[in-house]
Order: structure tokens, then sequence, then C-alpha cells
């Protein structure tokens, strides 16, 4: 009776982990899906508009969900810094310091170059650096959606197939 | 005024803070008593930070500026949003917040429309507004000694001066004068018009003006001279229309068509005196017109400005 519950839980445990990675991927997935919209409608603001850089991070903040709204949120709390801080590395330190958007080195690297066209004199800079963030989001999202439709099945099935192995082994 | 137990002058630390941290402290070195009489912080590349007092520049010392540094301070005013600017930044200028206006100079950037911005800065002015209430009564007194205008004491007046002595501060008093009246100067309340092209005069944020701009004060701000008067005579019905700095015959138009609409106007233009504004072309028309009863002449002597009137 032991080794049964022993073995349920064995298998359970390795299963929600394969769950688990499943649903990192498909969060993954979501949270690039986020970004590419709001780089738009960054693209949006400050073309049409002239948005200011602090209303621009207080509109995506409130226009995005968790976790993008947070990374909006604390660049927006940290734009007091300006002056001692650039622009360019609140952004960069506040992407850093932002695990729970699950980005990649790359996705990372390419979130950060735009900060360097942000608040320039010229908004058609901006929009073209915008415009890269987003093509390049665009197929990030693309990869993750593929990933995740290719991995997701694996994943589970590789779970409960590990505990049932090691229960095999154990017995 | 003084603020922080005397310390530093309020205005003087609003424009310190305006530069990068690491020059504050060189700014802010500065005496208390010169400090409230300082008119402009001086950024320029391979030079130190210098004040402008009223009796010139003087060095803050420090390390000379780097062009790095004078990024920082457009940064710094306009939060990262240069692009938010850009049309005053065309114009050679930033507004930051309390009324500083940032005078630009550098490498422009250009397109077959004119100026895009900057493609590397020089020299950037940091311009201290001052406040000053009072001194449109001085101005006034001098006027009614010499104007004889039975709508309610003051007729259009034009204020001249060079640049830096203080025709922005007299016109802003004097609107604020206008607005709320001076029974015994036998000015009644009236509605006042301010076409605030540069935001220096009522330094406007977020909807509400920085300066006492007077109770009966509609402001029309970053808005083109002549545009704006022309706004405000249709949406705002003012008694007085205020315009500072006419420099364009566009402007001088805008005042000839709001003269003709029977309001009050108080203009501003640069020039030493009467004399030499009338030998341009462009003022001479303006002042042949009609249109103003009384001119102001500013003149600083020995850090002292004296208001003078003449009757056009």
């Amino acid at each position: 009776m032991t080794k049964l519950i022993g073995a349920i839980l064995l298998i359970s445990g390795t299963s929600a982990c394969g769950l688990l990675h499943v649903r990192r991927l498909r969060r993954r997935s979501r949270i690039l899906s986020e970004i590419v919209c709001a780089l738009a409608a960054m693209r949006s603001e400050i073309v049409t508009r002239l948005t200011p850089v602090p209303e621009l991070m207080e509109r995506m903040a409130l226009q995005t969900a968790v976790p993008v709204s947070s990374f909006f949120r604390n660049i927006h709390a940290r734009l007091g810094e300006l002056g001692s801080v650039a622009l360019y590395d609140i952004w960069a330190q506040t992407i850093d310091a932002a695990p729970e958007l699950l980005l990649s080195q790359e996705e990372r690297a390419a979130l950060r170059e735009l900060a360097r066209s942000l608040g320039r004199y010229d908004a058609a800079e901006q929009r073209a650096a915008l415009e890269r963030a987003e093509r390049s989001f665009e197929e990030f999202a693309r990869r993750a959606d593929e990933r995740r439709g290719a991995d997701s099945k694996t994943f589970a099935a590789l779970g409960a197939a590990a505990g049932v192995f090691i229960v095999l082994i154990l017995i | 005024m003084n603020d922080f137990n005397g310390a530093y002058d309020a205005k003087y630390y609003g424009a310190a803070r305006l530069l990068p941290p690491h020059r504050r402290a060189d700014a802010l070195a500065l005496p208390p008593a010169e400090q409230c009489v300082a008119e402009e912080l001086r950024l320029r590349v391979g030079f130190p930070v210098c004040a402008v007092l009223p009796d010139g520049e003087r060095a803050l010392g420090g390390t000379e500026v780097t062009p790095r540094e004078l990024d920082t301070v457009v940064e710094i005013a306009t939060a990262a949003s240069a692009h938010s600017v850009r049309e005053t930044v065309r114009a050679g200028y930033i507004n930051a917040a309390g009324g500083y206006r940032i005078g630009l100079c550098g490498e422009t950037a250009t397109d077959s429309s004119g100026v895009m911005g900057f493609r590397a800065l020089s020299s950037v002015a940091v311009r201290i507004p001052r406040e000053v209430t009072g001194i449109a009564r001085r101005a006034v007194s001098a006027v009614l000694a010499t104007a004889d205008d039975a709508r309610g004491g003051i007729g259009s007046v034009l204020i001249i001066s060079p640049p830096g002595a203080g025709k922005t501060t007299l016109l802003r008093d004097l609107v604020r004068l206008v607005s709320d009246g001076a029974v015994e100067l036998g000015i009644a309340p009236s509605r006042v018009g301010l076409a605030d092209e540069r935001g220096e005069i009522a330094a406007v944020s977020g909807g509400v003006p920085q300066m006492n701009i007077g109770c009966r004060t509609d402001v029309l701000s970053a808005c083109p001279k002549a545009a704006a008067a022309m706004m405000l005579l249709r949406a705002m019905n003012p008694e007085t229309l205020a315009l500072d700095e006419i420099t364009a015959p566009e402007d001088v138009a805008a005042v000839e068509r709001a003269a003709n609409c029977g309001v009050r106007l108080f203009a501003t233009v640069h020039a030493f005196s009467v004399e030499e504004l009338m030998k341009k072309p462009l003022y001479a028309a303006l002042l042949c017109g009609g249109i103003f009863e009384a001119a102001v002449i500013i003149k600083k002597t020995g850090g002292q400005r004296i208001y003078e009137a003449a009757r056009l």
C-alpha cells in the first residue's frame, strides 16, 4: 500500500513538473504577444500624439497585463532618477530586474536596443526603432508559439513517463 | 524669494536642479544674495558652468562641461521626451516645468522643412524666471504722467528694451495689474487674453499658470503669437490682449487686426529706444499707425532698471 501511494506521488510530481513547463511555455508566448501589442501602442502614441515618456509608461502600464504592466510601471517609478541615470540605463536595468518576463538573452537585447532611440528629438527615428523592435518581437512570439505547439504534449507526456520510469526502477 | 532656511534662492535652486547632479553643487555654491539676482546658468562645452549676474557672467568652478552633460540637461528638462517638444526645439529652446526656458545651441539637423533638431549641442542657457511684482505700478505711473487716456486709466502700451532687460517680467506684472485692477491708478479690473507663445510669461504647467498673471487672465500657450491673438479675440472676448516679442510681419499684422477689434494692447519689442524702432521699417508702421498710445522704455543702469515712458 505504501509503495502504491509512493508510486502515485512520484508520478504526480513528475507530471506536475511537465505541466509546469508547459504552462511556462504558454505564459512566455502570451508575454511576447503582449509586448508586440505594447510596442505597437507605443509607436502610435509617439508618432501621433508625441506623448512624453513618463505619460507613455503610465499608459502602457494601464493598457497591458501583468507582468508586462509591472515592467512599464517600474520604469515610470524610476523616471525621477533622470539626470543621475540615463533613460537607456533605467530601461536596461528594469529589463534585467524582470525575470518574470521570461525573456531570452536575444529578446532582452532587442528590447534594450529600443531604449537607445526612445525620447530622442526625432519621432521618425523612434518610429523606426519601434517598428524594428515590433518586427523582432513578432518573430520571437511566432517562434515561441511554434515551440509551445510542438513541445506542450511532449513535456506533459515526458513528465508522466519519467514518473512511471522511476517507479519501475525503484520497484 | 529665499527658501531652504535661506540657504538657496528657490528659483535659482530650480534652475540648478536642471543641471547634471554633479554640477548642482557647483551652481549652489554661489552665495544666496547672488542667487537671488542670477538671470541665467550657462553651460558651454569645454568651459566651466557660468552664472549670468547683473554685472556679467561668472564661472562657477568645476571641470569643463562635456557634450554628454548638455544632453543630460535636455533629458532632465524634457523627462527624456525631446520628441514631445520638437516644435520649440526647432525654434532653439525648450520649456521646463516652473517656467524655466532653456536655450539650445549647437549643430542642427535640417531637412527641406527646416530645422529638425540638434545633432550635437555646444551650449545651453537655463534662463531663471523672475516674478517681480510692483514694477508695473512704476511703469504705469510713468505712462499716466505722459498719456491721456480715458479708457480705464491706461491705453495700449509698447514695452521697449534690449534683450535681457526685463521686458517679459514687466509684461507679466502689467498683465497681473490690469487683470486684478488697481483702483489707486484708475485701472479697473479687466479680462486679459495672454498669447504666451514660449510659455515664459505664465509658465503654464498642466493647465495651471505657475506665475501670478491675475485672476481675469486667459492664457494661450505654445501657439504662434499671430494665431493666438486671433484665437483669443474670437474665443475669449478679451478687453486687453498681451503679446511678448513682436518680431515678424505676421505678428505686426496680428497686432493691427487686434487694434481694429477695439482691445487694449500690451506688447514688447527689442530695441534701445523709440527712435531706433522708428528706423526699422517693420515697426515704423506699427508706431505710426496710432495703435499704441505709449511706450515704456526699460533702461538698466548699475544693476537697476529704470522705466521711462514716452507718448507715441
